[in-house]
């Protein structure tokens, strides 16, 4: 988490505190929330983000996300707190806040009355999931409480989902067009196991991928997996636009894959002995 | 947080006369499916009477995983409607029912019988459903001491509780779903067949403790361990990660016990994203929506 200069939430006005959303505009949706409205939130939320055009997996990762960050203000910061969603031209805009006092030794009685003694608890919790499904994550804290926004990228106009398989320089070229989501993503798995009974030389050309969701994301993640799992397979994604380069950053998955500038650099390297 | 104190549809033994009320028809599929599969696993002959077709009930025993068409071909196993075995047109009559199970029963002989009846014909415009408490006690006495049992089947929903209490002096055991969590937005259960948990509706961490406690108790069990999430909508990472370190306490011995994890793409995805796929007990399988 980080703390901003004087260590204060952003002042209480309709404005996010983010210079990318509209400084004018009054949020779709204001509302309060504590533990008891955490059901009433999440509805509030997929109802809105469908109204803006979220497709339906976005609008799932929109809903997990807020839900997880207000679960978190409720169990380790005020109990309480409240959510906007501004909407500009490009994205939604989610700012999370509460006024409390997020107290170290709280949080940790509360993260360890949560664990189940006789399974091993992994470490993080819902914020990297967060920074998984959002376009832009940013958290502050200070002493007059906590405040979270992220962003959601509303899907520019762009071409349907398309799968395309050539063979070049003896490996398979399988190009993804369009958005790889919650609609798509079974197209890419079938895919997926097919070409890995062919061959075990893949390039997955990303060159003109428009965006994913989490269903996207875990298709190339178990499409990684699956190579991963055969013997003397190998992937390599080429052309990933930069903006979703920087998104499996902030994923911390882009260690998962190995990456290329072009198709045809990435034939080349997948081929090598 | 409520916890049903009923006899588990697996504890019942010979010569139980059981009432089973259900609240909803995927309970009353797991259950009788469940009262199926022991059946067959321990050589009694077994029947079904349902409003159902004889192709919908054994089609809802198969996708439990119950191998029906081996037992359907021998006999072992039977899928019937009331007509001709409780009623005749829209008529019942005690003594007519009682001829069929003592008929049954000796067909049976000492192979023994399960016997499952879905009481929903009482339900219907039928002559003579007065008779049911006495239809009732009449099996109770007639099964008792033998190599029969027998389950009847109530949706508590759709009878009153007035018939109900009426009948159930006659029955030896009452038997329900053990239900962990139940509230208009989520109910945790036992799943019966194949074994595990079924979760509904929207789950996250403020009934984490439910969770905890259906998981404890259904990796208690040997074998793979079905957590169904087929009819979950919504799931938190609290949740979801309890239900990943669950399958990562399965111990990996011989045989490998393995956790299924059956949900719809998009709670997949959640999975796939908090590391399922590195788990080696996890088998994710996705459903259609409904």
């Amino acid at each position: 988490m980080t703390t901003d200069g004087d260590g204060r939430p952003p002042p209480d006005s309709a404005a996010p505190p983010d210079s990318a959303a509209p400084p004018q505009s009054a949020p779709i949706l204001d509302q309060a929330f504590d533990a008891g409205s955490l059901y009433t939130l999440r509805a509030a939320v997929v109802a809105h983000a469908t109204e803006a055009g979220l497709a339906p997996g976005r609008a799932d990762d929109l809903v997990i996300a807020v839900h997880e960050l207000a679960a978190n203000a409720v169990r380790h910061g005020a109990g309480h707190g409240r959510l906007r969603i501004w909407r500009s031209e490009a994205a939604l805009l989610c700012e999370i806040t509460d006024d409390g006092h997020p107290d170290a030794q709280d949080a940790q009685d509360a993260q360890d009355a949560q664990k189940v003694p006789e399974w091993r608890t992994e470490p993080g919790h819902g914020l990297s999931l967060v920074r998984q499904v959002a376009d832009h994550t940013s958290m502050r804290s200070g002493r007059d409480g906590t405040s979270a926004t992220i962003s959601f990228a509303l899907a520019a106009p762009g071409p349907p989902f398309r799968l395309d398989r050539q063979e070049m320089d003896g490996c398979t070229v399988l190009a993804v067009t369009g958005p790889l989501d919650l609609a798509s993503a079974v197209q890419l798995s079938r895919t997926m196991e097919d070409v890995l009974n062919d061959d075990d030389k893949l390039v997955l050309d990303l060159t003109n991928l428009t965006g994913w969701d989490s269903a996207g994301l875990a298709s190339l993640i178990t499409a990684q997996q699956q190579v991963s799992a055969t013997p003397n397979a190998r992937m390599i994604l080429a052309g990933l636009p930069a903006h979703l380069e920087q998104h499996l950053r902030q994923a911390q998955l882009r260690d998962r894959f190995t990456l290329a500038d072009s198709p045809i650099q990435a034939a080349k390297t997948v081929s090598e002995p | 947080m409520t916890i049903s104190a009923d006899t588990q549809i697996t504890d019942l033994t010979v010569d139980d006369h059981a009432c089973l009320t259900f609240g909803e028809p995927e309970d009353l599929f797991d259950l009788t499916a469940a009262f199926v599969r022991d059946g067959l696993d321990g050589g009694l002959k077994v029947v079904w009477l349902s409003d159902a077709t004889p192709d919908r009930a054994t089609a809802e025993l198969a996708r439990r995983g119950i191998v029906v068409d081996e037992a359907l071909a021998s006999g072992q196993l039977v899928a019937a409607s009331y007509e001709g075995r409780l009623l005749a047109g829209q008529v019942f009559s005690t003594g007519q029912a009682m001829t069929w199970l003592a008929r049954e029963m000796a067909t049976a002989g000492d192979r023994g019988l399960r016997l499952a009846v879905d009481m929903s014909w009482a339900l219907g415009p039928v002559t003579g459903v007065e008779q049911l408490p006495e239809f009732e006690e009449k099996v109770a006495a007639a099964v008792a001491g033998t190599t029969v049992s027998v389950l009847c089947q109530y949706d508590r929903e759709r009878f009153d509780p007035v018939t109900l209490a009426s009948v159930a002096a006659f029955h030896t055991r009452s038997v329900a779903a053990a239900t962990y969590y139940a509230d208009v937005m989520l109910r945790i259960c036992r799943q019966y067949a194949p074994p595990g948990i079924r979760l509904a509706g929207e789950l996250d961490y403020q009934a984490a403790e439910s969770l905890a406690l259906a998981l404890t108790e259904a990796i208690r069990l040997e074998g793979d361990v079905t957590v169904n999430m087929a009819p979950l909508a919504f799931i938190d990472v609290a949740c979801a990660r309890m239900i990943l370190d669950a399958a990562r306490g399965l111990n990996p011995g011989t045989p490998l016990r393995r956790m299924i994890l059956r949900c719809r793409p998009g709670l997949a995805a959640r999975f796939v994203l908090l590391g399922a796929a590195e788990i080696p007990a996890v088998r994710l399988v996705t459903v259609d929506d409904h």
